[in-house]
């Protein structure tokens, strides 16, 4: 077995980058120069290679010129770049006194000139976002589900298993996608269907703790005591079957991220103009051998998300193994 | 085993019956299914009349439940409204590819990832055994349609060595059998490759973790006090006893491969049943969505029962311990 201090590690790890991850999405967007739906003359700065360097020119017009240089002549400037030279009088020019910004790619940009790097933070908050609230969803749905089939006796108890069973049999994708068909998506909608679809396996795990649990000494003691019902469930067996949820949450938060990229990847995630990174993937799909940043950038995001929320459940389950949690969730099967 | 087995194929059965009445459930009863299609003013009035005929949305919905299972049952799907041809027809004609591709990528996903598992775990906590982890730790946190995409550009687009999608060639069908089969399995390498590799990871991961524990198990130890040569020891007391939660696995994994399968489909122009849905939902064709929603989760049901079967067989100890605990 991994000893404590290889679970320890590895769990660090993956908080890092999930913490380093959730703080680009924040603030990243706020302090990144480049506006994620702004493009940049895309004659001359579509598909640029990751780290070009451009001059942008703003017109009176509202419009931005780019060059790969300018040369002042006179009183007009000679844009150069894109293999033409186009010419632009000083009096055209929004801040007739400075010749051009300096626009820096750092990842790229896509077909329409907008910079790559912004759209993959603006990517990150929603594909995050998401996440993390679908996974909330699960929990609320399958925690008391699993919490009242393990507790409850009789016919409830198996109803509420077959519950879980025929959910599970679907395969999750097939679901989302027979589900995107019925629902109008929204960010909102999203989050809920992904919950709807995610709950199960926290269900499963929740129901074989509060069964262990359920025939401890302790939780006889308090029923003879007279505690019943919710009380018992909340106050006694949820309390002693949280750590394994944790694990559950951050698998959950994988599958979530990796089900909504797959969804927005088919063109059914959050509607237009929003772009999670799944999105983004899809947009760089016909341009992969011309420009394959624009999909390997948001695909190493995502895979960096996922890692992060492998390390920090496998590393966890390390350490609380023994505690009765299922053996074959440590391969979780996961939608994509 | 016999009553084992009953239980188990009865509660097949019952599972099954749910699959289909959720099905039911999903496209009958949430706002916006086809119902809304037929009050929709958008559409013409003659369509709309088609559509509620077609789903029977003229009779109650306790009838449509009865005459839907009843159908089912039959294996009478209705008929696809998209493209005019019986529903079951086009399953039937899908259902071949995404079972080539879900067992080929379930082939690749024991083939390789139990090998991998077992060779970490004898070097457990050796430079090869991190390795192997970081490997998998990687692999298994990329989704199939990234690395079916990042495959397609590497070995079909860079270095075109295999075909980038479809399922033959367009001249394929005049060649000899053992040419059209080459053509075949070269067009099924790179999505199998992309649906199997991630899950041989994360088996692999499983493999390892199953493996240390069964070599700390008291009849390892025994087997080590009566001197067995290591191979033999690995073979007999660790590796075997692995076998009943690597088929448990194996059922599991069925969901999530099949899962998989949709968006590698899409990326690879595969038509499986993966890419029928999805274009079942770009032209809102509910029939085929129905159908294609209910077989994939029947294909979950039946695995997880013919999983459930074979550990049975494998360890009698599953036979009378309860599922899933």
């Amino acid at each position: 077995m991994t000893d404590a201090g290889g679970a320890g590690r590895e769990v660090a790890l993956g908080a890092g980058l999930l913490a380093a991850l959730a703080l680009a999405a924040l603030v990243g967007g706020a302090l990144w120069p480049h506006h994620p739906d702004r493009s940049l003359d895309p004659a001359v700065a579509a598909l640029a290679r990751p780290g070009a360097r451009f001059v942008a020119v703003e017109l009176t017009d509202g419009r931005r010129l780019a060059a790969e240089h300018v040369e002042v002549d006179g009183d007009r400037l000679r844009l150069v770049g894109g293999g033409r030279e186009r010419l632009v009088r000083r009096e055209e020019l929004a801040d007739p006194a400075a010749a051009g910004s300096v626009v820096r790619f750092w990842l790229g940009s896509d077909r329409y000139g907008r910079d790559v790097a912004a759209r993959l933070l603006a990517g990150a908050r929603l594909s995050l976002g998401v996440g993390l609230s679908a996974v909330a969803v699960a929990l609320a749905l399958g925690v008391p589900i699993g919490l009242a089939a393990g507790l409850a006796r009789g016919g409830r108890a198996t109803a509420l298993v077959a519950l879980i069973e025929s959910a599970q049999a679907f395969p999750r994708l097939f679901l989302l996608v027979a589900l995107a068909a019925v629902v109008r998506p929204s960010a909102w909608i999203l989050v809920l269907v992904l919950g709807a679809t995610g709950w199960m396996p926290v269900a499963r795990l929740v129901r074989a703790e509060a069964r262990r649990i359920g025939a401890a000494d302790y939780v006889l003691a308090a029923r003879a005591g007279g505690v019943g019902g919710v009380r018992l469930a909340l106050r006694h067996v949820l309390p002693n079957a949280l750590a394994p949820v944790v694990v559950e949450a951050s698998l959950g938060l994988a599958g979530a991220v990796a089900a909504e990229a797959a969804l927005s990847f088919l063109g059914h995630g959050a509607p237009p103009p929003a772009a999670s990174w799944g999105r983004l993937i899809a947009d760089g799909r016909d341009l992969l051998s011309v420009a394959p940043w624009i999909s390997i950038a948001p695909g190493i995001a995502l895979g960096t998300t996922l890692v992060g929320c492998n390390l920090v459940a496998e590393g966890l389950r390390d350490r609380f193994d023994g505690r009765g949690i299922a053996r074959a969730r440590r391969a979780a099967p996961r939608a994509e | 085993m016999t009553a084992f087995v009953a239980r188990r194929v009865v509660a097949g059965l019952l599972l099954l019956w749910l699959v289909l009445t959720a099905t039911f459930a999903l496209l009958h009863l949430l706002p916006g299914g086809p119902g809304a299609l037929s009050e929709d003013p958008r559409v013409p009035a003659s369509q709309r009349l088609r559509v509620r005929a077609a789903l029977g949305l003229d009779r109650p919905l306790a009838e449509r439940y009865v005459r839907y299972l009843a159908a089912t049952a039959r294996g009478d799907w209705g008929i696809s409204f998209a493209r005019q041809r019986p529903v079951a027809e086009l399953v039937a004609e899908a259902a071949p590819h995404t079972v080539t591709l879900a067992g080929a990528a379930l082939g690749l996903e024991f083939l390789l990832g139990v090998p991998l598992g077992a060779l970490a775990a004898r070097r457990a906590g050796r430079a090869l055994d991190h390795a192997v982890r970081a490997l998998a730790l990687a692999l298994w946190s990329m989704p199939a349609f990234w690395l079916g995409l990042a495959l397609l550009l590497a070995l079909a687009v860079e270095w075109p060595l295999l075909p980038a999608g479809g399922i033959a060639s367009p001249a394929a069908a005049s060649w000899p059998v053992l040419a059209r089969l080459g053509d075949a399995l070269a067009h099924l390498a790179l999505p199998a490759l992309a649906l199997g590799l991630p899950a041989a990871a994360a088996t692999a991961r499983f493999a390892r973790a199953v493996l240390l524990e069964s070599a700390s198990e008291p009849f390892a130890l025994a087997g080590r006090a009566r001197g067995l040569r290591p191979t033999a020891l690995f073979l007999r007391h660790t590796l075997r006893p692995a076998g009943a939660p690597l088929v448990e696995l194996a059922g599991l994994s069925t969901a999530g491969l099949l899962s998989g399968s949709l968006t590698v489909e899409v990326v690879f122009s595969r038509p499986g049943l993966g890419r029928l849905a999805y274009d079942a939902l770009e032209s809102r064709d509910y029939p085929v969505l129905l159908a294609v929603t209910a077989a994939v989760a029947a294909a979950v049901v039946l695995a997880g029962l013919a999983a459930d079967l074979a550990q049975a067989a494998l360890d009698p100890r599953s036979r009378t311990r309860e599922r899933h605990d």
